[in-house]
């Protein structure tokens, strides 16, 4: 598995989702655009909400929210599309906003908790502090893998 | 092949028009009782509200698009008929979603300047409309 936390440092883009705080490798975001109308597919599962066009390409939507089992909520003007290249996948998550860009040094990166639910610890690579709050480090191998296997 | 792009009260879809036996305007529920007949009764849906249940138009005239299967006509109700295009650039479903489709109504997508719209299998989603109908008969 390509470990999110071999990188040296650690690049990421903080966003939030809930009250939480994730990180994404900085090396997979393309771009992150404000939210606008996602044309949903019917048949397709509430994770996967739909399809977005962007500079000329067709990109699937996933719902973090809905992915880490932390329930649906309202779009806000915060509200972002973070779009990402990963293992050649085109992918666009949304997400609640989007703080900033950081660097960490991975020797900071800890497990996850052992407590926390299995269905969210899955996502996850590890968490580091910034600024007084744990970031969840997302685990993109397993979110890309989950999302193929989806059933 | 022809497509007719298609809006219901959220949103745009677009249909072969080589599915359609047919496609007119509708003002009454008498309109639409007459597509079919005795022996082969038609069955309406909202097309829109058969997707999401939030797309749901207020009452009043309609277009219908009527799909003929073997047995009956089902006629797919929609606010209006936006426009036909030749051969436009149908693009796959992206993998990640095509693969989790629970039902195989969509074809594909199409842009439409800066917005799209799915190509949906009308002939698939009325074999779904008889499925559904059928199952909630049996139920009752």
């Amino acid at each position: 598995m390509a470990d999110i936390t071999s990188q040296r440092p650690l690049d990421v883009l903080i966003v939030q989702i809930e009250h939480e705080l994730y990180a994404i490798p900085s090396a997979c975001v393309r771009e992150v655009a404000r939210h606008r109308a996602i044309t949903p597919i019917p048949g397709a599962p509430r994770t996967l909400p739909g399809i977005i066009s962007q500079r000329g390409s067709i990109l699937p939507v996933a719902d973090m929210r809905l992915i880490l089992d932390l329930g649906l909520a309202e779009v806000t003007r915060a509200t972002r599309l973070v779009l990402i290249n990963y293992q050649e996948s085109d992918l666009a998550l949304l997400v609640d906003a989007v703080l900033d860009l950081e660097s960490f040094p991975v020797e900071i990166v800890e497990p996850v908790p052992a407590a926390l639910d299995l269905a969210r610890a899955r996502f996850l690579a590890g968490v580091v502090q910034f600024e007084g709050q744990p970031v969840a480090l997302l685990n993109l191998d397993e979110l890309i893998a989950s999302l193929r296997d989806w059933e | 092949m022809i497509l007719v792009i298609v809006r219901t009260a959220l949103r745009q879809y677009a249909i072969r028009r080589g599915d359609l036996a047919n496609m007119l305007p509708v003002h009454t529920h008498a309109d639409i009782v007459a597509l079919g007949n005795a022996q082969h009764p038609a069955v309406s849906v909202e097309l829109g509200e058969w997707f999401d249940p939030a797309d749901r138009s207020a009452p009043g005239r309609r277009h219908a698009l009527v799909v003929p299967l073997r047995r009956r006509p089902i006629v797919f109700l929609v606010e209006r008929i936006e426009q036909a295009l030749e051969n436009p650039q149908v693009y796959p479903v992206p993998a990640f979603i095509a693969h989790h489709l629970r039902e195989e109504w969509a074809l594909g997508v199409i842009t439409l300047e800066d917005q799209l719209a799915v190509l949906i299998d009308l002939r698939a989603v009325a074999r779904s409309v008889v499925l559904q109908r059928r199952q909630d008969v049996l139920e009752s």
